[in-house]
């Protein structure tokens, strides 16, 4: 199952430091250059693409179920602030943990198939949450947790105000993507893109591949409800679209027209598809079938994605 | 009234029936779904948009050209079968010797394609589609209710189901489809003109999923998103079975459907999810599924 | 004479790796040809160059003097190869008479009773499944189904590999007894005995390329050459 990720490209110094210091600015540039709201959805779902590409470009698994624990975290931060009236750190951390948990459930069950039955049994399992949050009694159904109030991070600093607000959202971005950039470079990450180019072989290196694969699902469920948490805060709403199966495969298109294997394809992609999904819907078309054709034409010809195909023109070059 | 476990009779067979009547529809496509995995090592994602055309397919041309119900369940897979074959030469094609996640992908692209297009034309709303006259009646056998409908479905999946396993099991064609699926090159090698053998199998599989659309116009509406939860309780009803035989996805079906049936007298609420539960256990228990050989 | 097959600067690919590095080879009519070498020298490769197996080739192959290359993969066997590959390549998800059975004749192959006469172990076997049979009952069955297409030429892709000596000695007389009747072979084989005894003329062969041919009658003077490049 190797064939879906690329290695990734050593890279001169200047680029691994000139890099993140451009990422830096954009970001304290960005809200100047757009509507704030939209700079931190992407900032969310960059996030959500990063987290789900640690486990299909570093780890060689395609989930089909990321919406769970995306969705299923902003549940719980909805819930923990509107009824229980939880400070919004407190709530995005608990979200963040329930994602977790749940990935650690999902994971457990899923990892017993490989390939493309690991795809299939994670979609399973991610429509049966979906049933479960359907009928739970605090989701509201098809209602969802509307007008969760952002209320005060630390009950200090006023989430109502924008700036506050920005700052929050791009803080924890940074830091999720800090934890994958970590993750990635660890052994433990060595020894995940061992287990995505020849599972048999780093199982006979005596690795319990098993057990990295677990922690790499469990990892990204996390880092992914950190994301849908912190969603909820900047849109208010938790919904059960953000549980969906349109979602999992929303975020699998982001993952490959950004590309897969790369640190910032992710990122890219889910910029161009919450671009594109922002447009469409004002034309009254609908953006299912742009997202499929997006999908048909990266996996005929594009299947390094942007990011990787430019990686791979510069090194020619 | 007769009781088992404190459950009215009519109502226990009642369920059972739709049970087995919804095992029916698993069984068909995941019977196409092993078929087409088999041979093209492509899991077909847009299967329950094939399902989906099927159903449309029967009912535009029953509106537009009057045909009768009997000439639909024949034609309407016919035509889904040609677009899939067309599905096949243009976009699949291009992915042999590929990771069979990119066919999962690609096919769950074409997906969104369909649905989305056929959405944007008809709306979400239901359309209806006439149950033929012949089989509208009921009969009361004790306390079992039959629904003509429903048993003739039942009965009709069944016999399909048994055909395609025969002509697999027992024919020439299945004999080469049998040795292309299990080496695809040695089989081309010998003579064979496995490209087209794939095409005709994904067409197979697709006109399967598109008689199963037809079968289903009649008492589900016939709608652009008909398909789409279906195909991922099949793709359970695929892993639980395990795709190694095509015996194990008929079965499979046809015993998930009577599980979910049994579920909706004892726990209501948990009918939605009784697949997905059982595919976790035997997950947990059996990691090759029920029927499967182990990886 | 004419010969039935030409192979000439043949090169082949397994996907980027070069393995084939320019085969020339001929086989004349009714004649046994002998392709030796060690393990990894292509060998194999050289066979399944030739039923078009390998994912890149060049060079020219022409059976009776008709080009092979432009032929798409199924049109192949069709010209009159009987290919009996490496490890058999029996499925398993037949059986025995379905295997038999399956593939198509190109011209005037054995019949039943022919066959069984050949191989009587096969007639008791036939609703067995594929998988079931011992490794010299596969092998029969493997050179059994291609003898019933009617091939020109046969390609035995070391058909004695990991059977017992009385087995080898078996399908030895049968093959000896095809030779009898002017059926063309290529035999590709380590057991250097076995085609000794069969072969008309030897080819050694050494990383991807031909490097010698001798007659069976010159066996004895390159005994040493055939020592080294098979590594005894």
């Amino acid at each position: 199952m190797t064939d879906l990720s690329l290695t990734t490209a050593s890279r001169p110094r200047v680029m691994r430091l000139a890099v993140p210091a451009l990422l830096l600015a954009l970001l304290v540039v960005a809200p100047m250059l757009a509507y704030p709201l939209f700079v931190m959805k992407l900032l969310c779902f960059a996030l959500f693409a990063s987290a789900f590409n640690l486990l299909l470009g570093y780890t060689g698994l395609l989930s089909f179920g990321h919406a769970t624990f995306f969705g299923g975290a902003g549940y719980v931060t909805a819930h923990a602030i509107k009824a229980w009236g939880l400070e919004p750190l407190s709530a995005i951390l608990l979200g963040t943990l329930a994602a977790t948990a749940m990935g650690l459930v999902m994971g457990a069950v899923a990892i017993r198939r490989q390939g493309i039955y690991f795809a299939m049994t994670t979609l399973a399992l991610s429509q049966m949450a979906y049933f479960l949050f359907l009928r739970a009694p605090f989701t509201n159904a098809e209602d969802g947790i509307q007008n969760v109030p952002r209320g005060a991070a630390l009950g200090l600093i006023d989430l109502n105000d924008i700036t506050h607000l920005y700052v929050l959202v791009a803080g924890i971005f940074v830091l999720g993507m800090g934890i994958i950039w970590q993750v990635i470079h660890s052994p433990f990450g060595h020894v995940l893109r061992a287990i995505r180019e020849n599972e048999t072989r780093a199982q006979s290196l005596g690795y319990r591949v098993d057990r990295y694969k677990l922690g790499a699902f469990v990892i990204s469920a996390g880092l992914t409800g950190l994301a849908g948490a912190t969603k909820v805060l900047v849109f208010q709403i938790a919904t059960l679209n953000d549980v969906s199966w349109q979602m999992s495969g929303s975020v699998i298109l982001m993952g490959l027209l950004g590309g897969v294997g790369t640190a910032a394809g992710p990122s890219v992609g889910a910029g161009l598809i919450i671009t594109i999904e922002n447009y469409l819907a004002t034309t009254g078309f609908p953006v299912q079938v742009i997202l499929g054709l997006i999908f048909i034409l990266c996996v005929l010809t594009f299947r390094q994605g942007i990011v990787g195909t430019l990686a791979a023109r510069l090194r020619r070059a | 009234m007769a009781e088992f476990m404190g459950i009215p009779l009519p109502v226990l067979f009642g369920q059972l029936l739709i049970g087995l009547f919804n095992g029916a529809f698993y069984a068909i496509l995941s019977l196409g779904l092993a078929i087409i995995f088999g041979l093209l090592r492509v899991i077909n994602f847009a299967h329950g948009a094939l399902y989906m055309l099927g159903a449309f397919a029967a009912f535009l041309m029953g509106e537009w050209l009057g045909l009768s119900f009997w000439v639909l369940l024949i034609a309407a897979p016919l035509a889904v079968a040609a677009f899939a074959a067309l599905v096949e030469r243009l976009l699949l094609s291009w992915l042999r010797g590929l990771d069979p996640l990119y066919g999962l992908l690609l096919t769950f692209g074409l997906a969104l394609v369909i649905e989305g297009l056929f959405q944007w034309r008809f709306g979400v709303a239901g359309q209806q589609f006439p149950m033929p006259a012949s089989l509208s009646g009921t009969t009361i056998l004790g306390p079992l209710i039959l629904p003509h409908y429903r048993v003739f479905v039942i009965l009709a999946a069944l016999a399909v189901c048994l055909l395609t396993w025969a002509a697999i099991e027992r024919t020439r064609i299945g004999a080469i489809l049998r040795a292309a699926t299990e080496n695809r090159p040695l089989a081309e090698a010998f003579g064979f003109n496995v490209p087209l053998l794939m095409t005709a199998t994904y067409a197979f599989g697709a006109g399967l999923a598109g008689l199963a659309g037809v079968l289903a116009a009649p008492v589900f509406q016939v709608s652009p998103l008909m398909g789409t939860n279906l195909i991922i309780v099949v793709f359970a009803v695929v892993v639980i079975g395990g795709m190694g035989s095509i015996g194990g996805a008929i079965l499979a079906g046809l015993m998930l459907g009577l599980a979910e049936g049994l579920t909706k007298v004892v726990y209501p609420e948990a009918s939605n999810i009784i697949v997905f539960v059982i595919m976790a256990i035997v997950l947990f228990f059996r990691p090759a599924g029920l029927f499967g050989k182990a990886a | 004479m004419a010969d039935l097959l030409n192979i000439q600067g043949l090169q082949g690919w397994y996907g980027e790796s070069h393995v084939l590095h320019g085969i020339d080879l001929t086989v004349r009519p009714g004649e046994t040809v002998a392709l030796i070498g060690r393990n990894g020298a292509g060998k194999t490769t050289t066979l399944r160059a030739l039923m078009k197996l390998l994912d890149r080739r060049a060079g020219r192959i022409e059976l009776d003097g008709q080009d092979l290359m432009a032929l798409p993969r199924h049109k192949v066997a069709g010209r009159g190869l009987g290919y009996v590959p490496e490890e058999r390549g029996i499925f398993t998800s037949l059986s025995v008479a379905e295997n038999l059975r399956l593939l198509p004749r190109t011209g005037k192959g054995m019949d039943d009773a022919q066959i069984f006469e050949f191989f009587p172990n096969l007639r008791e076997r036939l609703s067995s499944d594929g998988g079931k049979l011992s490794g010299g009952e596969q092998q029969m069955l493997a050179i059994a189904r291609v003898l019933r297409t009617g091939p020109r030429l046969l390609l035995l892709d070391e058909p004695t590999e990991g059977l017992a000596p009385v087995i080898v000695q078996r399908i030895g007389q049968m093959l000896r007894a095809l030779k009898d009747q002017g059926l063309a072979m290529l035999l590709v084989e380590q057991n250097l005995s076995f085609a000794r005894a069969l072969a008309d003329r030897f080819y050694l062969i050494e990383n991807g390329r031909i490097t010698g041919s001798f007659d069976r009658s010159e066996f004895e003077a390159h005994a040493d050459r055939v020592a080294a490049t098979v590594g005894v």
